[in-house]
């Protein structure tokens, strides 16, 4: 599987700092790993199984 | 004489007990005080504590906890099971799923991780491997990832590299922009750009790096995908 990532955005800086769960880091891998290479991911893909959301774990676009 | 030892499952008085920490670290101070260092048992964050604002917590509580994090990475594993992309699970027998054997063959990109927590470690190559997922893991302090990761991708190869371990900000609500006021961050960064450097190559690498409080902004303009963001 070949990545291809695009640095499209960025979220402004804010002032705070949050808490992730153990296993944020490992399903973010684990989408991209299972993403099609023709497809974007982006936060709003996971966000709903993170600790926090969007607000936990940040990101560029890429693709899969 | 303290009476903590490391290895000892505490949490903050002053924070209500909301984190489990294991106590890594014992610093004996000038005025005969005693500092520890201290590592989310659940939660990838570090921090430091007086001894006199730490409760050694109740078996029963960290158990109950260690098995709600066991509970959530079974659920998670369930959930992704059920996915026909998953077609190579080894927790499909797990699960009581029946395997067949299909024509198409699913690749996903690989996965090199580098954990500073070996508990962590473990856990995270037991969630890959359930999910059939191509992953290499290996447990290496934050300090030391910039050190190995170019001869660690060099090695793998990978599409995706994770750098996790724990992190914190050292005096919170204060110095946002100040990368020493940060416990590991640092670290995250240079390994970060030392994958970037092997990355110039040609093959694209997307990156997962940081942890609890970590310095989003920096981690990013390092040229990292996917950092733990500011609130």
């Amino acid at each position: 599987m070949k990545l291809s990532c695009q640095q499209v955005q960025t979220l402004p800086p804010r002032h705070g700092r949050i808490m992730i769960d153990f296993i944020d880091p490992l399903i973010v891998a684990e989408r991209i790993a299972t993403t099609e290479n023709t497809k974007y991911l982006t936060i709003r893909d996971i966000k709903d199984e993170l600790r926090d959301g969007e607000e936990g774990v940040s990101r560029y676009r890429l693709h899969g | 004489m303290s009476k903590f030892k490391k290895g000892d499952i505490v949490g903050r008085i002053s924070y209500n007990k909301d984190v489990l920490f294991e106590i890594t670290k014992i610093i004996k101070t000038s005025n005969h005080k005693q500092i520890m260092i201290l590592k989310g048992i659940t939660e990838r964050i570090e921090a430091d504590s007086p001894e006199e604002d730490l409760e050694i917590m109740d078996k029963r509580i960290v158990q109950e906890r260690m098995q709600k994090l066991e509970a959530q990475m079974l659920h998670r594993i369930e959930e992704c099971v059920k996915d026909p992309k998953y077609c190579i699970c080894e927790a499909k027998k797990i699960f009581g799923f029946r395997q067949e054997r299909s024509n198409n063959v699913a690749s996903t990109g690989r996965i090199l991780h580098l954990d500073g927590d070996k508990r962590y470690s473990e856990k995270s190559m037991k969630y890959y491997r359930s999910l059939g997922l191509d992953a290499i893991v290996k447990n290496v302090p934050e300090y030391k990832q910039a050190q190995v990761v170019r001869s660690l991708l060099d090695r793998y190869e990978p599409d995706i590299l994770v750098l996790t371990g724990h992190d914190g900000m050292i005096k919170k609500g204060t110095g946002f922009n100040d990368i020493y006021n940060y416990r590991n961050s640092r670290h995250f960064i240079n390994t970060v750009n030392e994958a970037r450097k092997w990355n110039s190559h040609g093959k694209d690498l997307a990156i997962f790096a940081g942890a609890c409080q970590s310095y989003y902004e920096a981690i990013m303009s390092a040229g990292a995908n996917f950092a733990s963001s500011p609130r």
